[in-house]
C-alpha cells in the first residue's frame, strides 16, 4: 500500500514536473476571390485542407498550436505567427508566417504547427505549396498546382488539369476531370477515375491505377505497377518493380527491368520488355512484340501474331491467331496452336511446335526439333537443327516434296514416300502423296524421323 | 468461557481449552464436523509421512537463498530506472501521444522522451544494419545495389533535413513522425539489401 501510494505520487509529481503549456490560437479571414482569378497558398507545418464552394468567396480557418515551458511564452510566439490573406495582381495569396526559432532569436525550447482549413471558389485555379504536412484538395473544378514535401497529398473529385508534386509522401488522385500530372518520389501514387490523360513519375513507390479514360504515361522506379481498364494508350516504364496490366483499350507498351511483366486483355497492339524476370501475356487483341533478356515468356490468346525475343528463358506460346516468330538462346520453345507462320531459332535446347496452321520455319542447333502441322492445306515446313534428333508429323493427306538430309545418323520415314535419286540412310529425296509443299529437313549429328499423324 | 466456532482453531493449539471445546462440539452440528476433519487429518497425516534423500537440497536452497539476497541488496540505478519507466508510462498515458487530431498537434515533455528513446533504438538499429551491409554495398557493381545505394542517399539527405526542421520545433508531432517513418523507411531498405545479398550469395 504505502509503495502504491509511493508510485503514485512518483508519478503525479513527474507529471507535474513534465507539465509543458499549450495554446491554441484560431484564425479566421474571409475575402473576395472573384471569378477567373486564382488562390495561392504557402504553408508548412501543418496540415492543409482545401474544400470549394459555389460562392466567389475566400474563407481561410487556421488553428495554431504552440507549446512552450511557460504559457506566456507560447501566447507570445503563437501571436508573432502570421496567417497573411493578400492580394496580389493575379488573385489571393496565403501564406503562413512563423518567427525565426534559431538560438540567436531568444525563442528556444518552443514548438508549433498551424493546420490550414481553406474553404475558395470552385472555379479558382489553385496553386498550393506546402511542407511538413498533408495536403487535401476536394471538389475544384478548375486546375490545381500542387506541390508538398513529407506528406500525403489527396486530390479528390477534381474537374481541370492537375499537377502534383510530391516527396516522402503518399499522393492519392479520385475521380478527376481532365489532365492529372503526379511527380513522386519516395511514396505511393494510386489514381482511379480519371477522364483525361494521367501521367506518373515516381521513384521508389508502387504505383496503382484504374479506369483512366485518355492516356497512360507512368515512369517509375523501384516499384510495383498496377494498371486496370484504361482507354488510351498505355506507356509504362519500369525497373525492379512487376508491372501489371489488365484491361487495356488501346495499345500497351512496357519496359521494364528486373520486374515481371503481365499483361492482360489488352485490346490493341503490345510491346513489352523486361529483363531477369518474366513476361506474361494472355486474351490479347492484336499483335504482341516481346523483348527480353535472361527472361522467359508465356502467352495465350492473341488475336494477331506474336514477334518475341529472348534469352536463357523458356517460351511458351499458344492459341496465336496470326504468326509467331520466336528468336531465343540457351533456351526451349514451345509453341502451339499457332495459325501463322512460324518461325522458331534457338540453341542448346528443344523446339517444339504443335498444331502450326501457317509454313513452319526452324533453326536450331545442339537442340532437338519436333513439328507436327495442323491438318488441311499443306503448308511448307523446314527444319534444320544438329546433335539432336529432328521429328515432323504429316499431316493426312497431304502432299509434300521431301528433301533430308544428315550425318553420322539415319533418316527414318513412317509415310509413303516416292524416293527418288539415290537412296541412303543419311539423305532422301522424294514426295509425301502427289507432292506439294516443301518439305526440308536438315541435320547434322542427328537423326530424323518423318512421323504418320494418328 | 462461551465457546464458539471461531475459537476451534485457537482451542487445537491450547491443550487446556480441549475439553471444552469437545464439549461444544458435541452440541455444535458445524463445530463438530470441523473437529471431525480436524481429528481425521491428524490420524491420516502420520501414515502420508515419507523420507527420501536429497543430497543437494541444502545446497539448492542456500544458493537460492544467496541470489533473493544479492536481488535484494538495494540498487539505486535500477530503481531509478523502474521510477522512470513507471513515469514515462504514466505520463504518456496520460498525454496520449498516439492520438490524432488537433489535440496531439505538439508533444508532451514525456512523449517526446518516448519519441527519442524510439529514435534512438532505431538509430542503434540502423547502425548495426550498416555496418553489416556497408562493404557488399558499397563494393558491388550490380545495378540492385546502385539503386538501393541511391535511395539509401536520398533517405539520408530527407533525414537529415527532417532533422534540421524538428531541431527547433521539438515537441511537433508531425515532424517526429516523419522523421521515424523515415528511420523505419531507412532500417527497411537496409534489411531487404541483406535479405537480398543473402540471397544471391
Amino acid at each position: 500500500m504505502r509503495n502504491g501510494t509511493r508510485i503514485l505520487l512518483t508519478c503525479c509529481c513527474a507529471t507535474a514536473a513534465f507539465a509543458r503549456d499549450e495554446i491554441k490560437r484560431d484564425f479566421q479571414q474571409t475575402t473576395a476571390l472573384p471569378a477567373g482569378r486564382m488562390l495561392r497558398v504557402v504553408h508548412s507545418l501543418g496540415n492543409v485542407t482545401v474544400r470549394t464552394q459555389a460562392k466567389a468567396e475566400l474563407s481561410v480557418q487556421a488553428a495554431i498550436h504552440c507549446s512552450a515551458g511557460r504559457a506566456e511564452e507560447a501566447r507570445i510566439f503563437c501571436g508573432q505567427i502570421q496567417i497573411r490573406v493578400d492580394e496580389s495582381p493575379t488573385g489571393v495569396v496565403v501564406r503562413t508566417q512563423y518567427p525565426h526559432t534559431d538560438g540567436f532569436t531568444g525563442w528556444r525550447n518552443l514548438s508549433y504547427s498551424v493546420s490550414l482549413d481553406i474553404t475558395m471558389p470552385e472555379t479558382a485555379p489553385l496553386e498550393l505549396r506546402n511542407r511538413f504536412g498533408a495536403v487535401t484538395v476536394q471538389n475544384l473544378h478548375a486546375a490545381a498546382k500542387i506541390d508538398n514535401g513529407n506528406g500525403r497529398v489527396t486530390l479528390l473529385n477534381g474537374r481541370g488539369r492537375q499537377r502534383i508534386d510530391n516527396s516522402f509522401g503518399d499522393v492519392e488522385v479520385r475521380t478527376n476531370e481532365g489532365d492529372v500530372t503526379v511527380v513522386n518520389s519516395n511514396g505511393m501514387v494510386t489514381a482511379s477515375d480519371i477522364t483525361g490523360t494521367l501521367e506518373i513519375g515516381n521513384g521508389f513507390g508502387d504505383v496503382r491505377v484504374s479506369n483512366i479514360g485518355r492516356g497512360l504515361t507512368i515512369h517509375s522506379g523501384n516499384g510495383k505497377v498496377d494498371v486496370e481498364h484504361v482507354t488510351g494508350i498505355s506507356q509504362i516504364s519500369d525497373s525492379f518493380g512487376d508491372v501489371r496490366v489488365w484491361d487495356a483499350k488501346a495499345g500497351v507498351t512496357v519496359r521494364n527491368q528486373n520486374g515481371k511483366v503481365e499483361a492482360k486483355e489488352v485490346t490493341g497492339s503490345a510491346d513489352l520488355s523486361t529483363s531477369f524476370s518474366t513476361v506474361n501475356f494472355s486474351r490479347m487483341g492484336k499483335d504482341v512484340t516481346v523483348r527480353g533478356q535472361n527472361a522467359s515468356v508465356t502467352g495465350a490468346g492473341v488475336g494477331g501474331s506474336v514477334n518475341a525475343e529472348t534469352s536463357f528463358g523458356v517460351v511458351d506460346l499458344r492459341e496465336i491467331k496470326g504468326g509467331a516468330r520466336v528468336i531465343a538462346g540457351n533456351t526451349e520453345i514451345r509453341l502451339s496452336d499457332i495459325e501463322g507462320e512460324v518461325y522458331a531459332k534457338t540453341s542448346f535446347a528443344g523446339i517444339t511446335v504443335l498444331s502450326a496452321g501457317g509454313p513452319i520455319t526452324v533453326e536450331s542447333a545442339n537442340g532437338s526439333v519436333t513439328a507436327v502441322p495442323k491438318p488441311g492445306p499443306c503448308k511448307p515446313v523446314s527444319l534444320a537443327t544438329s546433335f539432336a534428333p529432328i521429328r515432323v508429323t504429316v499431316p493426312p493427306n497431304a502432299g509434300y516434296n521431301v528433301t533430308g538430309k544428315t550425318t553420322f545418323a539415319h533418316i527414318h520415314s513412317a509415310v509413303e514416300m516416292t524416293v527418288s535419286g539415290d537412296i541412303s540412310a543419311e539423305q532422301i529425296t522424294g514426295k509425301i502423296g502427289s507432292g506439294g509443299c516443301e518439305l526440308r529437313l536438315m541435320n547434322q549429328n542427328g537423326g530424323i524421323d518423318i512421323l504418320k499423324s494418328r | 468461557m462461551i465457546f464458539q466456532c471461531s475459537d476451534l482453531e485457537r482451542a487445537l493449539r491450547t491443550p487446556e481449552l480441549l475439553p471444552e471445546m469437545r464439549a461444544h462440539a458435541a452440541r455444535c452440528e458445524t463445530c463438530g464436523r470441523q473437529l471431525y476433519l480436524w481429528t481425521e487429518i491428524s490420524r491420516l497425516a502420520p501414515e502420508l509421512h515419507r523420507e527420501w534423500e536429497s543430497p543437494f537440497l541444502w545446497e539448492r536452497i542456500r544458493s537460492a537463498l544467496a541470489a533473493e539476497a544479492s536481488s535484494r541488496r538495494p540498487s539505486p540505478a535500477w530503481r531509478w530506472m523502474l521510477a522512470a519507466a513507471a513515469v514515462a508510462l504514466f505520463a504518456v498515458w496520460l498525454a496520449r501521444p498516439w492520438q490524432s487530431g488537433s489535440a496531439r498537434d505538439l508533444l508532451t515533455d514525456a512523449a517526446l522522451q518516448e519519441v527519442q528513446q524510439t529514435e534512438a533504438a532505431y538509430t542503434h538499429s540502423i547502425d548495426r544494419l550498416s555496418a553489416l551491409a556497408a562493404p557488399g554495398l558499397q563494393q558491388s557493381p550490380s545495378p540492385v545495389a546502385a539503386v538501393y545505394r541511391e535511395k539509401l542517399v536520398l533517405l539520408d539527405s530527407a533525414i537529415a533535413d527532417l532533422k534540421a526542421n524538428a531541431e527547433n520545433n521539438r515537441y511537433n508531432g508531425y515532424l517526429q513522425a516523419e522523421l521515424a517513418s523515415l528511420y523505419r523507411d531507412k532500417q527497411k531498405t537496409l534489411r531487404d539489401w541483406l535479405t537480398q545479398n543473402a540471397k544471391r550469395n
